[in-house]
């Protein structure tokens, strides 16, 4: 299965729905009643997003792979054997779900394992990719030296604000202001970028 | 439970970084799952924040010490391009007189060859004796553009872009796109000169009075290095 994560790709139909008051308890009164495709929307609906919650705690993207589909098995064998006590509630049913299924896999797997994951080097290798790489060093190229040396002290580095104040003398007004603005351009790019891709391949990228 | 507007940049932002407590984080999860905008919000800083660590790791944040200890050097650069145009400029005047002298000559000796039922040489065409140039500079804030005035007798003009010293590129693409974003010009195969600038002449009619944006790409790996934002103004 393609494990892209979603973007600004998903349908306007999907979107009107979920802007339903209570979406989630429809769906489980379709799933209870048998209705196959209900299920099939319940895969669409949370399956990019629980993957990518899985990926924040996992070691690799396989073993977020197989949290996503552990934790969607079981929630579907929930929601059919009525299990499921609040409907409105599936959300939160589906992050305790994904909570318990890492837990027994974090028990069956041994110490040296566990110590080998790191979820942020895991997300970083799986959303950079050459868009992302090409829309950060144009929004990069727009920054003055002094911003650029801000925004890799806070990213790269990690330095506190406090410190990096003391470095740079940048103020703090000024901090969420350059950070807005080079997530401004970064964003105008890579989107600007992904409409181009989506333009030539005539549909937009699968999860 | 919070909505889509409630959710503020600063929160998805500390999310991503891993900053909130452990039960704003749960609260935080459970809205992700049900909010396809915030979901997409934090794809988003989720890609920005692995592009900057990643320009972190590769020195495209790193600033070269000659810019930090040196900050007269790009002014004293510009100013000894200008008196080497300027001197040039004087060279290729003197050329320009000469060869109005030897075109005098010649026309002198092309009637002569038109009396006697010749055919007269066609008149060469004279080389400018300006040179406009611009020095574009990609430290410029958003909008921010450089201005370059144009005589109109120009023939040819300059674009001088800095490199990174120590950039590890060998050879690069320049790519000139007119405000409506077509291509008008792209060259390949451009390397460094001996001052660490791409440097590039291009032909005045291809630029008229308007707004371009200029690309500066290393070929390989093929990557976008810096963007300029360049207006032609007549003179």
């Amino acid at each position: 299965m393609d494990s892209r994560p979603i973007d600004a790709t998903e349908g306007a139909a999907q979107r009107d729905a979920e802007r339903d008051p209570n979406p989630d308890v429809d769906l489980v009164a379709r799933i209870q009643a048998g209705d196959r495709s209900a299920e099939a929307v319940l895969f669409e609906r949370y399956g990019a997003r629980l993957y990518y919650l899985a990926l924040s705690r996992s070691a690799s993207p396989q073993d977020a792979e197989d949290l996503r589909s552990e934790t969607l098995l079981r929630v579907l064998s929930a929601i059919r054997n009525n299990q499921l006590r609040s409907p409105a509630a599936l959300a939160r049913f589906i992050l305790r779900t994904l909570d318990n299924v890492v837990l027994e896999m974090h028990r069956r797997e041994s110490q040296a394992s566990r110590l080998a994951a790191d979820p942020r080097a895991n997300a970083e290798r799986y959303f950079l990719d050459d868009g992302v790489k090409d829309a950060i060093e144009w929004a990069l190229a727009r920054l003055k030296p002094r911003e650029r040396d801000f925004l890799r002290m806070y990213y790269y580095e990690e330095l506190s604000k406090d410190e990096i104040a003391r470095r740079i003398g940048i103020a703090e007004e000024r901090v969420r202001l350059l950070k807005s603005r080079a997530l401004k351009s970064f964003r105008e790019r890579f989107l600007r970028g992904w409409r181009k891709d989506t333009d030539t391949s005539g549909g937009g990228p699968s999860l | 439970m919070k909505t889509h507007n409630q959710i503020s940049e600063e929160t998805i932002e500390r999310y991503v970084r891993h900053e909130l407590a452990d039960d704003e984080r749960r609260i935080f999860e459970e809205h992700l799952l049900e909010c396809p905008e915030c979901f997409e919000e934090v794809q988003l800083m989720e890609r920005f924040v692995a592009g900057v660590r990643h320009a972190g790791r590769t020195g495209l944040l790193t600033e070269p010490a000659s810019d930090r200890r040196m900050p007269w050097l790009m002014p004293a650069l510009a100013a000894g391009l200008a008196a080497v145009l300027i001197a040039a400029g004087a060279w290729i005047a003197t050329l320009h007189r000469s060869l109005n002298e030897s075109l005098q000559a010649r026309d002198a000796l092309a009637n002569q060859l038109a009396q006697a039922r010749l055919a007269p040489v066609q008149p060469v065409e004279m080389a400018t004796g300006n040179l406009p140039i611009a020095v574009l500079k990609a430290d410029r804030a958003a909008g921010g553009e450089s201005i370059l005035q144009m005589p109109a007798t120009t023939r040819a003009v300059a674009l001088w872009m800095d490199v990174e010293p120590g950039s590890r590129y060998r050879t690069f693409a320049l790519s000139v796109l007119a405000e409506a974003g077509t291509t008008i010009e792209t060259l390949t195969g451009l390397t460094r000169n001996s001052d660490g600038a791409v440097a590039v002449i291009l032909p005045a009619a291809k630029l008229p009075a308007g707004r371009y944006t200029v690309q500066l790409s290393s070929e390989a790996p093929p990557r976008l290095l810096a963007q300029y934002n360049l207006r032609i103004a007549s003179k």
